[in-house]
């Protein structure tokens, strides 16, 4: 029970808390306690070096006193219990003699509190006009969470995400690149192959990020490039800090994982989670324990400090949305990924109206064996005079009748009927009906996640020299837009070093009344792509339904492109410019279909399972040794030519601090565009 | 006095660093007494030397370093034309320059998503096909089942 203004006693609570700014001397706590006999210790305690608050009326305090108990008058660290008393109105200690009282003192406006032992003069209890009051110290983030206690603050009930890993540029992520529907936890995760982990060195970089954001706001902060690092403690406002690295894998990047920097055997992972109902997230710091998972040990924070984290996630934080174009700072201008929030389209619960329990139809899910006797039934004289006094046309009576790929999830089982009449031998056919989370009309097929990773790391991946399609049953082969599932990439590297996943997930959505099939491509439960087709083959019982089924066919093939192959072929050739050489050649190919519509009737036939497609150029094996004479794509402009090395090429270069002539720096300056081996 | 040295350059000319052929260079001493064009001078030398190998000369007098080509005249002299080296000479302080860098051998400098046709790909092509898994499982689309729709309950 989370402590309220009303329990707080009132006692006389000083004006200033400039005056409760100093801690109280050894002297004072040593006459306070030293009366005070055995500390009451709760069974198995651990042994701390905080300040610990508990939310049940119990306030455990450290203290460091020291005992006369022996003559050496050894310091001992002692914990005081304070409970409430039954009045309400104070936290009385029960005492040998002399008692104290704990109150609290809060501040509104600063939203800080402190906590302080008022103690008596000895014997002299009642007297609340003379007391003394020292105050027990305590942190910034302890103060604000006394704050939140006393005031009544309610904790919220967190329902934890986990992030998948950290993109983006310095101090700035978008929460879209990095939340997936993993839940972490906290029970336990897999520890970080060693081999799969980079280490940042360079502690001047972690002092810049820190300069670069409030020291109160967030205990992180993002490095860029995939590095962050985190404040684990800090100690007389010196702070220190992990330097941490990204977990880079082929199959998971789930959480972020760090070495402590000066231990090899003290292991350490940071996880962040984050709940966006309560617009929280919290750093934590994960143990190795020495076996093949790790304990979860939260970093407690405050509210305040968790909503400061949440919103640094948002990249909303303020001076922290991070500059399209660079900051000036660096060279990492121009990364746009974490920069731009987007709004989440998540994927839609399935529909639940599907008109089954209307009773004006019946969908059945007969066997072979059923039809049978069906068509017994139908061409038998007497059920044919049934069904005409109720229908006109009998064959109304059935409403469809067709095929579909897959079987549905909810039926049950009854006699069936047409029209009232029992169709003889059916007495347990199959039949939808709705099931306890939906429709049953409906059904949902996961084909699983797919991810495209960067082979080359350059432009090489992306459109127009890689391209995508998906082969979707039923549907047919779309395009898809290869920079949209390439992404993010990292920025640097050898050519050919894999960049980061990218995942994605595939849905179906059947309507097994109408065969109408969806196909849905999702990121982080996200949609992004949607596909519409049809996957029924009707089946003919009537003249009138063979011809429905006709014109299904008819419909399915005019929905071939009527041209098999276009393409590039006029394309024209542009001498010498080779910086479009790599696309001239690609619009220079014919652009061929892989199929035609595979909807309606013709799904039949249709492949069976969705594919990628995914054509990638080919480049030649001296690639990498073209940088030593015509250098690679740079675009950089905040380095000194001191800084490359090689063959170097500019744009163009201001030719400060160089005592020659004019006619010189000309040629300076010509050379450098033509070339230079720095 | 004036000491020039003639030294054998082995590098490109778009060398910021030259490299020269070890214990070939020469030390000239002599007295300049016409003018001259510090970024272009032309020497003439007389030497039994032979300085028909030597295409590079420092001139600490004009604090330049200089390409140049040695042609031969009658009764060894040697006529020297001389070309400033800007990139040697300033070295240093090019070095120190700021600059918008289009391209570099560099590769932490390097942007590879940037198309200015850095690569160049071949006309073949390669196109690869991937199903899909869930859990290392194929799902497929085939279990036909019959549906039939009557009217009424």
């Amino acid at each position: 029970m989370a402590l309220t203004l009303s329990n707080i006693p009132n006692l006389s609570i000083p004006v200033s808390m400039e005056e409760f700014l100093s801690p109280p001397t050894l002297s004072d706590t040593r006459q306070l306690f030293s009366t005070l006999g055995s500390p009451m210790l709760p069974d198995g305690a651990a042994v701390s070096t905080d300040y610990t608050f508990y939310e049940d009326d119990h306030v455990k305090i450290f203290v460091r006193t020291q005992s006369y108990m022996s003559q050496n008058r050894a310091f001992i660290n002692q914990y005081i219990i304070y409970d409430k008393d039954n009045s309400g109105n104070a936290f009385l200690l029960n005492a040998m003699s002399g008692q104290a009282y704990i109150s609290f003192a809060f501040d509104e406006t600063a939203h800080l509190a402190y906590w302080l032992i008022a103690r008596s003069q000895f014997n002299n209890y009642t007297n609340f006009n003379d007391r003394s009051y020292g105050v027990l110290g305590g942190t910034d983030a302890q103060k604000l969470r006394c704050y939140e206690l006393i005031a009544g603050a309610q904790t919220p009930i967190y329902t934890w995400h986990s992030l998948e890993g950290l993109y983006g540029n310095q101090l700035s992520l978008g929460l879209s690149q990095i939340k997936d529907e993993y839940i972490g936890d906290g029970s336990a995760v897999n520890l970080a192959p060693d081999s799969n982990i980079e280490r940042l060195t360079q502690a001047s970089r972690m002092d810049n990020i820190f300069a670069n954001i409030g020291e109160n706001f967030v205990p992180i902060a993002y490095a860029g490039d995939n590095y962050i690092a985190a404040r684990v403690y800090y100690d007389n406002d010196f702070y220190q800090y992990e330097e941490l690295a990204f977990f880079t894998a082929d199959n998971d990047t789930t959480p972020v994982y760090s070495y402590h920097i000066n231990t090899d055997y003290d292991k350490k992972y940071l996880q962040i989670i984050y709940d966006d109902d309560a617009e929280a997230a919290r750093v934590s710091i994960i143990k190795d324990l020495g076996s093949n998972t790790c304990s979860y040990n939260q970093e407690s924070f405050d509210q305040t400090t968790e909503h400061n984290l949440w919103l640094w996630l948002q990249g909303n934080q303020d001076g922290d949305s991070g500059d399209p174009y660079g900051d000036g700072s660096d060279d990492d201008g121009g990364d746009n990924f974490g920069l731009t929030p987007e709004d989440p389209l998540p994927f839609q619960s399935m529909p639940t109206a599907s008109g089954l329990a209307t009773g004006l139809f019946t969908v059945y899910n007969p066997t072979d064996t059923e039809l049978q006797y069906l068509a017994d039934f139908l061409w038998d004289p007497d059920a044919i005079g049934v069904l005409e006094k109720l229908f006109t046309e009998p064959e109304n009576a059935i409403i469809a009748f067709y095929m579909l790929p897959v079987a549905p999830d909810h039926t049950s089982n009854k006699q069936m009927k047409l029209a009232n009449a029992n169709v003889p031998n059916c007495t347990g056919v199959k039949y939808l009906t709705d099931g306890s989370d939906g429709s049953g009309r409906y059904k949902e097929i996961n084909f699983g996640s797919f991810s495209i990773k960067p082979k080359f790391d350059s432009y090489l991946d992306f459109n127009p020299y890689t391209t995508l399609k998906i082969y979707l049953p039923y549907i047919g082969v779309q395009n898809l837009n290869v920079d949209e599932f390439m992404c993010p990439a990292q920025k640097s590297g050898a050519i050919g070093k894999t960049g980061y996943n990218n995942t994605f997930t595939l849905k179906y959505r059947i309507d097994l009344v109408t065969g109408v099939v969806s196909a849905f491509i999702l990121r982080n439960n996200d949609v992004r792509y949607q596909f519409t087709g049809k996957c029924g083959m009707t089946l003919p019982i009537t003249g009138r339904n063979y011809d429905n089924a006709i014109s299904g066919i008819l419909t399915a093939v005019a929905g071939v492109a009527t041209t098999v192959a276009s393409g590039g072929a006029t394309a024209p050739m542009v001498a010498g410019a080779s910086a479009t050489a790599a696309g001239t050649v690609s619009a220079m190919k014919e652009r061929v279909y892989h199929s035609g519509n595979l909807s309606g009737e013709a799904s039949i036939f249709a492949y069976d399972t969705p594919y990628l497609i995914i054509t990638r150029p080919n480049i030649p094996e001296s690639t990498k040794d073209t940088k030593k004479f015509v250098g690679l794509p740079s675009y950089k402009t905040q380095n000194t030519l001191s800084s490359f090395s090689g063959f170097t090429k500019v744009f163009d270069a201001h030719i400060d601090n160089v005592s020659c002539t004019d006619e010189e720096k000309n040629e300076i300056l010509q050379l450098l565009k033509e070339g230079v081996i720095i | 006095m004036t000491t020039i040295t003639l030294r054998r350059c082995k590098s490109e000319k778009i060398h910021l660093t030259k490299e020269f052929v070890a214990d070939a260079d020469i030390a000239l001493q002599g007295e300049i007494k016409t003018e001259i064009d510090i970024l272009n001078p032309i020497l003439q030398i007389k030497t039994s030397t032979d300085l028909s190998l030597y295409n590079y000369v420092e001139i600490p007098l004009f604090n330049r370093k200089y390409f140049c080509n040695c042609r031969g005249l009658q009764g060894n002299m040697w006529e020297i034309n001389c070309h400033v080296d800007v990139l040697s000479t300033y070295a240093s302080e090019i070095k120190a320059c700021k600059a918008f860098v289009q391209r570099t051998a560099s590769e932490s400098k390097t942007n590879y998503y940037m198309n200015d046709g850095a690569f160049y790909p071949e006309q073949r092509t390669v196109t690869t096909y991937h199903t899909f898994k869930d859990g290392g499982k194929i799902t497929r689309l085939n279990d036909w089942q019959y549906y039939l729709i009557a009217a009424g309950k």
